[in-house]
């Protein structure tokens, strides 16, 4: 079940388990999030950003088992924005970014974060429905594309994206997400890790 | 006069890297800022040359070369500061918390500039008439990302107070006495078998005695800046601060001590005596941590330390004081155990502050959990080995979260 916003900020100023709370910080304005009528509360962009060293690897090829993977800092680079400062992504460009606020969900609730309809309306493209899984804890990685023509100014502190939380209901409640990426303040790549069946099927040997 | 062409050259290429380091990615605009100063000096020092026309004598022209390249000397290491200060390595964050603290201490017309340093041992770079207002304060490198060290800051801001509040001059008569009332009293025979010549009354009156001397008398001034650094350290910072301290320096750097610090374990009760004046609480046997340190082995050396080491002793606890009261002066907070209690609640789920904690609240819960073995066993998505990166994110993200309450109050 999809929770209203003005459940999100009861969740947020009094969790029903205060052992294991909803945590949005920095947080958000829950005067509006009451009023707001929404399903949804708006995440702002981070300060750090990831971009890939285009020049540094010819392709990724994750099916290679004999190739040395390459490290996160061999294939991106960081770069730092302060609040005040700009990042311009240009046409048909991509970077990993960080939502501002750290998320904690609580071990009955998931989310899915969806770009904003007003900046993709001018090109600026967030993820596709990132889920994030009950347990996680972190700042959320986004991936921005700029699909438009003209090159788009962004700057920490923005609303850029939303994140919609639904109940999780079934199993057992204790059991989270394992996640990599749990605990992160910065944007991250991670590895695609293929399962035992892709790794099958992937093998050309009959 | 090929040295003025060579002084030429030098400038030439060091004006080349300032363009070049110009377009390098400031994470804070103070720092870009210095780097501008420094390119007007290099360019005001590289006119200067230009016009040492033909007609200047051999001897002016060295002269004015000279002085060229002592700037370069002086100069060349802050321009490789602020390089380093852009490396993604650094943890941004704590600019912000950092600048505010340097602003409250010492104005707020205060430039930081936060950087790494590849040498070990956390350094400041003192004030110059040609960086007014800047506080340089830098790491080491492999420890930038760490906000755990942060609180080794209070040290280094702690120079700069020294500097500006003129507390070297304020102490200066008074080490001088306690120097010489040192040598006259309990070192005195040794002092007479170093310098024969001296006699307790031509100490002060003979120029050529007065030089046996005045080594120790600049011994005591550094060691009593240094004491008074670490008692600023110890007042922003509190527990953090002798967490941090050994972090560093336990159990000492081997090798001879220098005079100009005291020795490790000296300096070791002195913050554990300020502590219990500023009502710090010392982590149990904290001194067991440290080790002794050889003395100079060169005899004179080791006398002028021991000389040193007693007239600092004298005035420990009133730059102990001095510091106090300037930090409360200046309206420094002192960290709240009730506060670090709701960060730590905070760090133990996982979640970040809540934006009201003062740095040193944070910093102070970080040190409490990194010492917390059973820290987050019961989160089965934290890998013990992630344990301290994820404290390190934690402690980070709360200082950027208690930026944007900040910036956000304001408006």
């Amino acid at each position: 079940m999809m929770l209203r916003a003005d459940r999100m900020a009861q969740l947020l100023e009094s969790p029903d388990n205060p052992e294991d709370p909803l945590v949005i910080r920095p947080l958000p304005n829950l005067g509006e999030l009451r009023t707001s009528g929404s399903a949804s509360v708006d995440l702002r962009l981070g300060c750090w950003f990831q971009v890939f060293r285009e020049s540094r690897f010819s392709h990724l090829d994750v099916y290679d088992t004999t190739a040395a993977t390459p490290s996160e800092s061999q294939l991106t680079k960081h770069h730092y924005v302060a609040f005040g400062e700009r990042f311009i992504l240009h046409p048909h460009s991509f970077v990993l970014a960080v939502t501002l606020e750290w998320i904690r969900l609580p071990c009955n609730v998931a989310g899915y974060v969806v770009g904003r309809s007003s900046w993709g309306r001018h090109g600026l493209i967030i993820a596709t429905a990132t889920g994030v899984h009950p347990g996680f804890t972190g700042c959320l990685t986004l991936e921005l594309t700029n699909v438009g023509e003209v090159p788009i100014t962004i700057k920490p502190g923005t609303t850029i994206c939303q994140i919609f939380l639904h109940s999780v209901q079934g199993g057992d409640p204790k059991r989270v997400d394992l996640s990599r990426f749990v605990g992160k303040r910065k944007p991250t790549i991670g590895a695609i890790r293929l399962d035992e069946v892709a790794r099958k099927l992937a093998d050309n040997t009959l | 006069m090929i040295y003025v062409d060579y002084a030429k050259r030098r400038y030439d290429a060091a004006i080349i890297e300032i363009e070049r380091l110009k377009e390098s990615e400031f994470p804070y605009a103070h720092i870009r800022e210095a780097l501008l100063q420094l390119e007007d000096v290099f360019r005001s020092q590289r006119i200067q040359l230009d016009k040492l026309i033909a007609k200047s004598t051999p001897v002016i022209a060295k002269n004015a070369c000279s002085q060229s390249l002592g700037y370069l000397f002086t100069y060349t290491p802050f321009l490789g500061f602020i390089l380093r200060s852009t490396n993604v390595r650094n943890a941004f964050e704590l600019y912000a918390p950092v600048m505010r603290l340097a602003r409250r201490l010492l104005g707020n017309d205060t430039k930081l500039l936060l950087s790494s340093e590849w040498d070990y041992s956390p350094f400041v770079y003192l004030p110059t008439s040609d960086l007014p207002d800047c506080v340089l304060i830098g790491v080491p490198a492999f420890e930038s990302a760490n906000p755990l060290l942060i609180s080794l800051a209070g040290h280094e801001l702690g120079h700069n107070v020294w500097s500006k509040c003129g507390l070297g001059k304020k102490f200066d008569s008074q080490l001088r006495s306690e120097v010489l009332r040192t040598i006259k009293g309990p070192h005195w025979i040794d002092f007479q078998t170093c310098f024969p010549h001296a006699t307790p009354d031509n100490l002060t009156t003979d120029m050529f005695v007065q030089q046996t001397w005045l080594p120790a008398h600049a011994y005591a001034k550094r060691q009593l800046e240094e004491v008074f650094c670490d008692m600023m350290g110890l007042r922003l910072f509190a527990e953090a601060y002798l967490h941090a301290f050994a972090y560093l320096l336990s159990p000492c750097i081997p090798g001879e001590r220098t005079p100009l610090y005291p020795s490790i374990q000296t300096r070791v009760d002195y913050l554990l005596k300020g502590s219990r004046s500023i009502g710090v609480s010392a982590p149990a046997e904290y001194a067991e941590l440290f080790d002794k340190q050889s003395a100079p082995s060169s005899p004179v050396t080791n006398l002028l330390a021991d000389i040193a080491d007693t007239a600092v002793e004298v005035l420990v606890d009133e730059v102990c004081t001095e510091a106090q009261e300037i930090a409360n002066t200046k309206g420094a907070s002192m960290r709240s155990p009730e506060i670090i209690e709701t960060v730590l609640g905070d760090l133990r789920m996982v979640m970040p502050g809540d934006g009201t904690a003062s740095l040193a609240d944070v910093v102070n819960a970080g040190w409490i959990l990194f010492h917390d073995e059973d820290l987050w066993k019961d989160v089965p998505q934290i890998q013990p080995e992630q344990r301290m990166s994820v404290l390190h994110d934690l402690i980070l993200k709360s200082c950027e979260v208690a930026e944007f309450r900040e910036r956000t109050r304001a408006s």
